[in-house]
């Protein structure tokens, strides 16, 4: 069954400019999906719809086929989705602990040392760790949300080719392992070729690559 | 984590941030709270001056044609006015029960000849007929007549002259000493109305060699008796009671509606008196504090304005640098209003330590603030109404012009003040706090995430 299913949605700035046109899809936990598409055909606006930070100008996205209007949006980011962002998105004032348990019930240290941060790094202010352990803080914060489905949008882009493997790992892990949806956002080819199925946006439209 | 955890984070990381707002909110509070402090210590001020001063208003006859009472007739050498209408001893004591009346002086002035007293000597000429003669006060309570009450004059042996009394008299000690009177004689006047000594007084201040003054205007001269005395001694319709009566009040606020209550008493014609309020004494000595209360009221408000005005434009900068986070935390699903919640609950923390420590600073500065603001002020130094210069306008009788000042400003930071800056400031801060957040809580999650990109 799919966990999140859009059903004609479409988004536009303005009557004129369809971003997105009449998008129909389904997305099943367990798998990872990339979003392929040059800049500005819509990735981050339908990432944004799907993570409930938007509504769609019409159709309807479900989340475990109930539409996330009516479950409600603030409700759906804090129940259904988790985002990892390309610029992490970290609270600069707190360490990668406290960052973890702005959405976590359960210790944090735990899903920190799983993605490679030690004890002595956890408690640092995030802004002194290194670019690819900042983007496994907010890794560690999506994973200790319990939220089914983690949105990310480039979440290698800032990052060196070694870590961004290591980042690329940890969400297909998550997503074969631990059963979560994974919807990725990219321009990476690399990020892309090791998800299990590839869309493309190209003027407004979605297409499954390789069919 | 929930929005206080957050919110004692925010304020313990951002140390910088914290000790400006700390800072303008301790300075702001210092101001608030030395301001309502000066104010309560001025009202309070105000307050015992019109106790300890109080205020009095007269009652005369109304010499105008209005007074349908009024009757001029000719005698030998001239003409003389009178009302038939006078101030009877009933209503005396019925004014002196009315409630926020302090003392009825009530009086009627009389010359007349003491054939066997050997007077002080004044140092105006007087004429051979005159030389015998001194002013006799006939008065209802002579303790509550205002040369006593002012301290004027002091009883120095034997008692007052009461309303029962009937050819009792009070005389000045020296004019006994020089006489050789004591309490119990007898003063016989030219008339044949006799009067026994009750009481000696002595003047807190006596005419000076240089002032004018008659003999029988002379303080030590000065006799003073019952109402029924005089009328006997007189034996003319003019003088048939009092023909003036100053009532004292204890708070000169309270002036207009015990006046309200005279008038309405109905067993005489107000028709034929007139009355006339004194608040100078309070007035004069009470409007520098006056002036202090508005000066504080104009600190206050522009205080407050200005730190309204100055915390939110603080807060509004702030929360501006603040959009990315306000997109983070809402990105994660935290609501905005626990947003807002933990935004304002940053602000009240720093303000309630700031709050309370205000305490120390408004009182280390309160009492020295509160010295400097009255001395700025102008001291009016008033004369206090003595009744008989103010009467009869004579030099020397009166004597003694005590000096009023308004009372010392006691400045102190009380704790019901504390509590009424805990209220204006949690308030202000809240709203503040609020508004200031308000412009970037209302932008959609995706707005808040575009502007952070």
């Amino acid at each position: 069954m799919s966990v999140l299913e859009l059903q004609e949605v479409a988004y536009s700035y303005d009557k004129k400019k369809k971003v997105l046109k009449g998008i129909d899809v389904q997305m099943e936990t367990g798998k990872m999906y990339a979003i392929l598409g040059p800049s500005g055909c819509g990735k981050t606006t339908l990432l944004s719809l799907l993570g409930g930070l938007d509504s769609p100008t019409s159709g309807k996205i479900l989340f475990n086929g109930t539409d996330i209007e009516q479950t409600g949006l603030g409700r759906h980011r804090k129940k259904h989705v988790s985002f990892i962002f390309q610029s992490y998105n970290l609270i600069d004032y707190m360490t990668p602990q406290e960052n973890v348990r702005l959405t976590a019930k359960k210790p944090a240290l735990p899903f920190l040392e799983r993605l490679g941060l030690t004890k002595e790094e956890s408690k640092r202010n995030v802004l002194k760790l290194s670019g690819g352990q900042q983007q496994r803080v907010a890794i560690a914060r999506a994973l200790a949300s319990e939220a089914p489905v983690i949105l990310a949008d480039e979440p290698t882009g800032n990052l060196d080719e070694d870590t961004a493997q290591d980042i690329t790992e940890i969400l297909k892990e998550s997503a074969h392992e631990q059963g979560k949806c994974v919807i990725v956002v990219t321009h990476s080819g690399e990020l892309a070729k090791q998800a299990d199925v590839v869309f493309r946006l190209k003027k407004g439209t979605l297409t499954v690559e390789g069919l | 984590m929930n929005f206080i955890s957050r919110a004692w984070l925010y304020i313990t990381r951002k140390k910088g941030k914290s000790i400006l707002l700390f800072i303008v909110l301790l300075i702001m509070a210092t101001f608030v709270l030395t301001a309502l402090a000066l104010g309560n210590a001025s009202d309070a001020a105000q307050q015992n001056l019109r106790k300890s001063l109080g205020g009095s208003f007269d009652v005369y006859f109304d010499y105008s044609e209005n007074n349908p009472y009024l009757k001029v007739e000719k005698v030998e050498g001239g003409t003389i006015m009178y009302s038939t209408q006078q101030i009877a001893p009933e209503l005396v004591e019925q004014i002196r029960v009315i409630e926020g009346v302090k003392s009825c002086g009530a009086r009627v002035e009389s010359l007349t000849d003491f054939p066997e007293l050997d007077l002080f000597a004044g140092t105006i000429p007087i004429e051979e007929e005159f030389r015998q003669t001194s002013k006799i006060l006939g008065v209802w309570k002579s303790e509550e007549l205002s040369q006593f009450t002012s301290g004027q004059l002091t009883l120095a042996e034997g008692r007052h002259i009461t309303p029962e009394d009937q050819n009792k008299a009070i005389i000045s000690k020296d004019l006994a000493e020089k006489n050789g009177l004591k309490i119990g004689d007898i003063l016989h006047t030219q008339k044949g109305v006799d009067m026994e000594i009750v009481g000696l007084f002595t003047p807190k201040e006596i005419e000076n060699i240089n002032d004018k003054v008659t003999s029988y205007d002379k303080i030590q001269n000065l006799v003073i008796c019952d109402l029924p005395t005089v009328v006997a001694l007189e034996n003319s319709p003019a003088i048939q009671g009092f023909n003036e009566l100053t009532v004292s009040v204890d708070d000169p606020q309270n002036m207009e509606t015990i006046i309200s209550k005279v008038q309405d008493i109905k067993s005489v014609d107000w028709k034929g008196f007139s009355i006339v309020a004194d608040n100078t004494s309070f007035e004069n000595a009470a409007s520098s504090l006056q002036q202090l209360s508005s000066l504080v009221s104009t600190i206050l408000i522009v205080v407050l304005v200005v730190s309204i005005a100055v915390l939110s434009l603080i807060l509004t900068m702030w929360a501006r640098t603040r959009i990315h986070e306000t997109g983070v935390l809402l990105s994660v699903g935290i609501r905005k209003l626990s947003i807002l919640g933990q935004y304002i609950a940053e602000v009240l923390m720093i303000a309630i330590l700031a709050f309370s420590l205000s305490y120390f600073s408004s009182s280390a500065i309160a009492g020295q603030m509160g010295n400097m603001l009255q001395a700025e002020q102008s001291v009016s130094q008033v004369q206090s109404d003595d009744g008989l210069s103010a009467n009869r306008g004579e030099a020397g009788t009166a004597g003694s012009t005590p000096k009023i000042e308004p009372p010392e400003l006691q400045v102190t930071v009380q704790l019901e003040e504390l509590g009424l800056l805990f209220l204006i400031g949690i308030g202000i801060v809240t709203v503040s706090a609020g508004i200031s957040s308000i412009s970037v809580m209302r932008l959609k999650p995706r707005e808040i995430l575009s502007k952070m990109s």
